[in-house]
């Protein structure tokens, strides 16, 4: 009796379970462009936000108009947790066929071989041509070919760093709206007052908080992030100097003392919520400050000039599209993100998420307000594109579990700053020099000149 | 008493343990040697052998004593919180008084929220800029200065600790209640007659009745607590400087940011050669196996 | 002396019960009011402790335009089907580990605990592909599944613990009454059992409620999604819209606030009720 009443439940749990499963899963293995079957491709978000969403949900209903035996199906996925979704579908040769690429994890997916090189597609594209010479020198070449002898991703825009001031702010303290870092820290000792919970500068000390301090670090070292011979600038005595200044905006308050633990969202909302005055942040912020500050409140200022009168800057793709190693449909992903990179919809993404679209602007009409005053920026003869800290593989180990730590140390006094500076250069050193010996033909990160043209 | 049957049981079992061993225990066997070889997601064509290289790996690490320490604390404080209060609440509950049932229903809903949101909850409310907690007790003139919960480095992890124990409190108080209304009223009767004291009755009966679900759940709730640490990671991201990183934490951030599979199984061999002595020590020291249930 | 004791008791009772109501409900209450404010009005410096300006709006967006309805509906589905099936795995093994002996139940209880240790990213790549051959990815039922994988171990050893207490004599009596085994163990023994039942089912059914990780891992598609899905989605790289996340948080409180409206009598009620058909 109770093995039937066993056997009973198991079925009923099996049949349940079977009579959940969707049956609109994708089909592997369809001929390509028979007639009567349609294709369908997987699509994920990395970033989805309800203007992202209303956008790509636009796009792909165009695109399907446009290829009716073509479907898309979009997927997304939370920002905290993409990273950790798609590594775990290149393990498991599930990664859906386009994906949004965060750069940065490049130098994991590539030669973990989950991407598909996309070099041939790209070089036969026919909108290669009106791309900026950012795009097709930096971004395709410089920081893609060079390094992993393929492409991998397509741009979706551009972003680059960007000054959010609280404009009200500086007009109460009599102050001119800063050009010079020195400026700049001047402005935040000033505008800070404790007594109204006013604080200067929305520091960043955790979750990738030491790019803040580094982005100051290159504007001392002209740019650079490495010698030569791959030793760390952060090894360099005027990195130091540099280090204890910038990090001083914390320990001498003119930042809140919450802000040791401050990520991008904290940092963001420390502006919009009227805590801090200056905000170091890309392009993007700019929706969530129109949408929760009033207008006359705040602005964006182009970026700082150092003591050399050069403006060091950084800025990149925001994310870009690949194509999963595994796809069935490789043609049809293609044929999906030329869609997506059409300079018509480019220039509607950018200016839907504030960014700087991939494309010549030449007659100047196609980029809203503030977006050209980006540009214009980006193509001043004193501006100049940061190197970044390389694509050795233990990159991901040194953001996430130890450049912040080390930093944190220092706030607290419990490291000195050289030892702190030590610590990070040194890690970074062994780890480049290391990358540099394996792979002799990949150049060095260094400085260029952004060109938007 | 225990009945001697042929194969009942084994069939009862079945559903439950065919599960369990296909998609836990399994994947673990599959998973066990990977901890043994230099395999990193990142490096498909470069897997081989390396012996005890991750696990060197792991005790090497600067900050290992720091987040085993860590570790300890915030185990014995979580699990402990949550106990004695969950305990309390459960005896306060016990008697029926006016509007009891709408009043558990309310109390029991912290476990219904995701932890994701607790988390970003009581890391604003905790703020010390705009955070209502640090307002109100300025307001009241409770504290003179702000407290930092979060960004200072001694308090972060107890700040951490707090919270979860108001996450996990309603699992106790449940558990314990649901134990306890089984025990029979006539047992206590019977102690009333003899003249028995409110302890008394407390210790002997209440006490000793629910002792194998209070020492279960004490047992399973550590293993738990231990693993957990999507609270960390949303409110302090085991900061500042790793001072409120735990084991699982720290270990399992440092190895996913370079999809070091290999480590990561070290990693968690590790853990749980360390919860299998936890294990063996808290059964030999609350005779769990003499609780009739080994 | 019995009398001022009894006293003391009450008046701690209360102390204690206000206690805890008070911390449980401010947290919800900033929840609550976060949800019925205007963006503006939410992260100030100025802290509003009643809603100023007080809006629907976010309940609104949440109900319009973020398939909410989808979650609800699939968080439901998943966590009653996770606390069902759990609960009678857990009812049948666990009787069989109360009453019986047999050979292999040592390992069998160990086995249980040792499961619980297992790291869950040791072994979320194996399962990923395992359900990809089996066509479990992105469907409700393989999440189910999981759920009911992750929370059998507990709830198995917690049913047996409850069978423990049970004096066998009762079943005894039964079957000497004539009854069948089977019916001996509706009638007579699950009615007692009743408080433990209960919380097994709950303990399974908001395991599978509040569950984030592996959602997000197998699930794909938005309308597959589960709740802590949907208000993760309101967590952008550098903006939190609090708004309609504490909406959404609030009304995700409502089917946990019935679920445990309806149980709580069983718990509370225990051996009192014997409102169970044989």
């Amino acid at each position: 009796m109770l093995k039937k009443v066993t056997a009973g439940v198991l079925v009923g749990a099996m049949l349940t379970i079977s009579a959940c499963s969707s049956s609109n899963e994708t089909k592997n293995g369809e001929d390509k462009g028979s007639s009567n079957k349609k294709v369908e491709i997987s699509f994920v978000d990395v970033s989805p936000s309800p203007d992202r969403t209303k956008y790509f949900n636009e796009v792909i209903a165009a695109f399907e108009q446009a290829n009716p035996d073509i479907r898309v199906k979009m997927e997304t996925v939370p920002w905290d947790q993409a990273f950790k979704k798609l590594a775990m579908q290149g393990a498991s040769k599930t990664m859906p066929d386009v994906v949004n690429m965060y750069p940065t994890w490049l130098n994991t997916f590539v030669p973990a071989g989950y991407l598909e090189p996309l070099s041939t597609r790209y070089d036969a594209w026919s909108d290669k041509d009106k791309l900026t010479n950012f795009v097709s020198g930096i971004t395709m070449e410089e920081l893609q070919r060079k390094v992993y002898k393929e492409i991998y991703y397509m741009p979706d825009a551009l972003m680059s760093s960007a000054l959010f001031v609280r404009k009200d702010w500086f007009k109460d303290a009599n102050l001119p709206l800063p050009t010079t870092w020195d400026e700049l820290f001047t402005a935040s000792e000033k505008l800070t007052d404790p007594a109204k919970n006013r604080y200067g500068w929305a520091y960043r000390g955790s979750r990738a908080g030491f790019d803040q301090i580094f982005a100051y670090i290159t504007a001392v070292t002209g740019g650079e992030s490495y010698e030569k011979d791959g030793t760390s600038v952060l090894l360099r005595p005027e990195a130091l100097e540099a280090f204890v200044r910038f990090t001083d905006i914390y320990k001498k308050g003119f930042a809140p003392k919450d802000a040791i633990n401050w990520g991008y969202q904290e940092m963001v909302q420390g502006f919009t919520s009227g805590v801090t005055g200056i905000l170091n942040q890309t392009t993007e912020v700019i929706a969530t400050a129109k949408s929760s500050m009033t207008d006359d409140s705040w602005t964006v200022i182009p970026y700082p000039k150092g003591a050399d009168g050069k403006r060091y800057i950084g800025a990149s793709a925001t994310w870009g599209y690949s194509v999963s190693a595994e796809s069935k449909h490789k043609d049809e992903s293609w044929k999906f993100i030329e869609f997506l990179s059409s300079p018509e919809n480019n220039l509607k993404y950018s200016n839907a998420l504030t960014m700087i679209p991939i494309f010549k602007n030449e007659d100047k009409t196609l980029a809203e307000g503030p977006m050209q005053g980006f540009i214009d920026t980006l193509d001043d003869p004193d501006s100049y594109l940061v190197a970044d800290l390389g694509n050795f593989p233990e990159l991901g180990e040194f953001r996430e579990s130890f450049m912040d730590a080390e930093v944190q140390k220092y706030l607290l006094n419990k490291q000195t700053a050289e030892q702190t500076l030590k610590n990070l250069g040194d890690f970074l050193t062994k780890a480049q020099q290391k990358y540099m010996k394996d792979n002799p033909e990949v150049p060095l990160p260094h400085v260029t000149k952004p060109q938007m043209k | 008493m225990k009945r001697f049957r042929s194969k009942e049981p084994y069939f009862m079992l079945a559903p439950s343990f065919l599960l369990l061993f296909i998609f836990l225990i399994y994947p673990l066997l599959s998973s066990f040697l990977y901890a043994f070889q230099s395999y990193k997601l990142t490096a498909p064509n470069d897997i081989g052998f390396n012996g005890i290289a991750n696990f060197k790996a792991v005790f090497q690490d600067a900050n290992f004593g720091m987040v085993l320490r860590n570790s300890f604390l915030w185990v014995v404080l979580t699990v402990g919180g949550q106990f004695v209060l969950g305990f309390i609440l459960a005896l306060a509950l016990r008697k029926p008084f006016p509007g009891r049932n709408f009043y558990q229903a309310i109390v029991f809903l912290p476990w219904a929220v995701s932890s994701f949101v607790v988390g970003l909850t009581f890391r604003w409310l905790l703020n010390a800029e705009y955070g209502p907690v640090n307002d109100l007790l300025m307001k009241w003139g409770i504290i003179e200065n702000k407290i930092y919960f979060l960004s200072d480095p001694n308090l972060a992890l107890y700040t951490v600790i707090l919270t979860m124990i108001w996450y996990g409190v309603p699992f106790f108080a449940i558990m314990l209640l649901a134990a306890m209304q089984s025990i029979p009223e006539d047992l206590y009767e019977a102690a009333s007659i003899d003249g028995a004291g409110i302890w008394s009755k407390f210790w002997h009966i209440t006490f000793s009745y629910i002792k194998q679900t209070i020492v279960l759940t004490l047992l399973l709730r550590t293993i738990w607590v231990f693993a957990a640490a999507d609270l960390i990671y949303i409110m302090t991201a085991g900061g500042p400087a790793n001072s409120s990183n735990i084991l699982s934490s720290y270990m399992f951030m440092k190895a996913y940011a370079t999809l070091d599979y290999g480590q990561a199984s070290a990693i968690g061999l590790f853990f749980m050669a360390l919860l299998i002595v936890f294990c063996y020590l808290f059964m030999r020291a609350t005779k769990f196996e003499k609780a009739g249930n080994f | 002396m019995i009398r001022t004791q009894r006293a003391l008791i009450t008046i701690s009772r209360v102390l204690i019960l206000t206690m805890f109501l008070l911390g449980v409900l401010l947290p919800f209450y900033w929840l609550f009011i976060t949800s019925l404010k205007p963006k503006l009005d939410i992260l100030t410096t100025d802290i509003q402790y009643w809603p100023k300006n007080f809006t629907l709006d976010n309940y609104r967006v949440l109900w319009q335009s973020s398939n909410f309805d989808v979650f609800l509906k699939n968080s439901v589905l998943v966590s009653l089907g996770t606390g069902l099936f759990t609960t009678c795995f857990a009812i049948l093994g666990g009787y069989a580990l109360a009453r019986y002996k047999f050979r292999g139940k040592q390992m069998a209880v160990y086995g249980l605990l040792l499961t619980q240790m297992i790291p869950g990213v040791m072994v979320m790549i194996p399962t990923v592909i395992l359900f990809s051959k089996i066509g479990l990815m992105n469907n409700l039922g393989g999440l189910i599944m999981i759920y009911i994988v992750g929370n059998i171990p507990f709830c198995l050893i917690l049913m047996r613990s409850f069978f423990d207490r049970i004096p066998v004599d009762l079943e005894e009596a039964a079957l000497i009454d004539g009854c069948s085994k089977l019916r001996a163990l509706f009638r007579v023994v699950l009615p007692i059992m009743l408080p433990g039942i209960v919380a097994t089912f709950v303990f399974a059914f908001i395991g599978a409620w509040n569950e984030l990780l592996c959602a997000i891992m197998f699930i794909s598609s938005d309308e597959f999604k589960t709740i802590p899905v949907g208000l993760s989605m309101f967590v952008q790289n550098y903006d939190v819209n609090w708004g309609v996340m504490t909406a959404g948080a609030v009304m995700a409180l409502v089917p946990s606030l019935i679920m445990f409206a309806i149980v709580q009598r069983f718990v509370v009620d225990g051996l009192t009720d014997g409102a169970v058909k044989g």
